[in-house]
């Protein structure tokens, strides 16, 4: 294996493993704020991880400026978005929760 | 280099499982929005690795088309399901 | 009509917009020449109706503080995901979720920029502008995210040639 197939796939599986991360933000982080930490931020390093992975055996210039472009707009869309629903839960007056607090007069709407 | 392809997919999947059980759980629809914003860049993801795959350049640009995507359906989420809020507001 | 025609149109500002149209035009049709006979009118039409639509803005764009600024935060986001995998991994959960009042004086592009790019950024979410600044919600304790949010705001003024702002 040469040294740019071993960088291939350590920034390939690094970038797939950072979604992971973002999942299990996701499931373990207490409130919808955190939540919201935890898959932004993520998201953006795992996508930009594999975006680089693949503009390694890109031939054209156009190509690799391309992959560039949809990583940058991932990025735009989910900033965006996660400050707009922070934005939201706020105007709800959705409260804040600490770790080992569970969400209450909520745990009820699901069983 | 198509195999690690493949694992990398694999991986890219269990994310995917991850985030449908935070849909399930929910317990509010922002919480349920974010994972659907999981989908849309584990998505493009997806596609970015399948265009390489399969050869397939056409993929590269439905993850375009799939990132913009994403990022209107959280704009119409805050503006249409919660748009109550916003009369609340002016009011 | 032609009144408005004339407000936003300069031929400096076309000629801007006309180049980055293309360029985003080469980059999306990834370099295919015959793509051009569609590319060359779309480009010029959208750059007509832009400037009407918005017309140019006062910023003037520093080309070395937007560089220095594109390298922090490359930089800084990089260090956010690193933040969260390891608060997520440990076991005992250390995030501690809190809102704190940030005061600044950008307003408009700039706002919008630093606004969008803190969220990305370690332990800070912007959620919503108030009368004097920012409410933010930080993943740890607000005088730690402090330092790093006047760190941000002076690369943002320093891109958007803006002078230092009054801290």
């Amino acid at each position: 294996m040469s040294l740019l197939a071993i960088l291939q796939s350590f920034l390939l599986i690094a970038g797939a493993l950072m979604f992971c991360i973002g999942s299990l933000g996701l499931i373990r982080f207490p409130d919808t704020y955190t939540r919201i930490h935890a898959l932004t931020k993520a998201d953006n390093l795992g996508l930009g991880l594999i975006v680089l992975a693949l503009i390694l055996n890109v031939e054209s210039v156009a190509l690799a400026l391309k992959l560039l472009l949809i990583w940058g707009l991932v990025m735009i869309a989910s900033a965006l978005s996660g400050h707009l629903v922070a934005w939201e839960a706020d105007e709800q007056c959705i409260p804040l929760c600490q770790p080992g607090e569970t969400e209450r007069h909520l745990e009820s709407e699901d069983e | 280099m198509n195999s690690l392809y493949s694992v990398t997919l694999v991986i890219l999947l269990i994310s995917l499982l991850m985030g449908v059980f935070r849909i399930w759980r929910g317990p509010r629809m922002a919480d349920r929005i974010m994972a659907a914003q999981l989908t849309g860049s584990t998505g493009v993801a997806v596609l970015l690795i399948f265009a390489e795959l399969q050869n397939q350049p056409a993929a590269r640009d439905t993850a375009l088309v799939l990132a913009l995507l994403a990022m209107l359906v959280a704009i119409a989420f805050v503006g249409r399901v919660w748009g109550f809020s916003q009369e609340k507001k002016d009011s | 009509m032609m009144n408005h025609l004339a407000r936003g149109f300069t031929p400096s500002s076309f000629i801007v917009r006309s180049l980055v149209g293309g360029l985003f035009w080469w980059i999306i049709s990834e370099g295919d020449a015959s793509s051009w006979m569609i590319g060359l009118p779309s480009v010029l039409i959208c750059s007509l109706v832009s400037l009407r639509v918005y017309p140019p803005s006062p910023y003037r764009i520093h080309p070395l503080g937007l560089l220095r600024f594109a390298g922090y935060f490359l930089y800084a986001s990089l260090i956010a995901g690193i933040d969260i995998a390891r608060r997520t991994l440990d076991r005992r959960l250390p995030v501690c979720s809190c809102m704190t009042d940030f005061t600044t004086q950008l307003t408009g592009l700039p706002l919008w920029l630093f606004m969008i790019t803190m969220s990305l950024l370690p332990g800070t979410l912007s959620v919503r502008t108030t009368q004097k600044g920012l409410k933010i919600h930080c993943l740890d304790t607000p005088d730690k995210i402090q330092p790093e949010l006047l760190r941000l705001e002076n690369h943002i003024a320093r891109a958007f040639s803006l002078t230092q702002p009054p801290h």
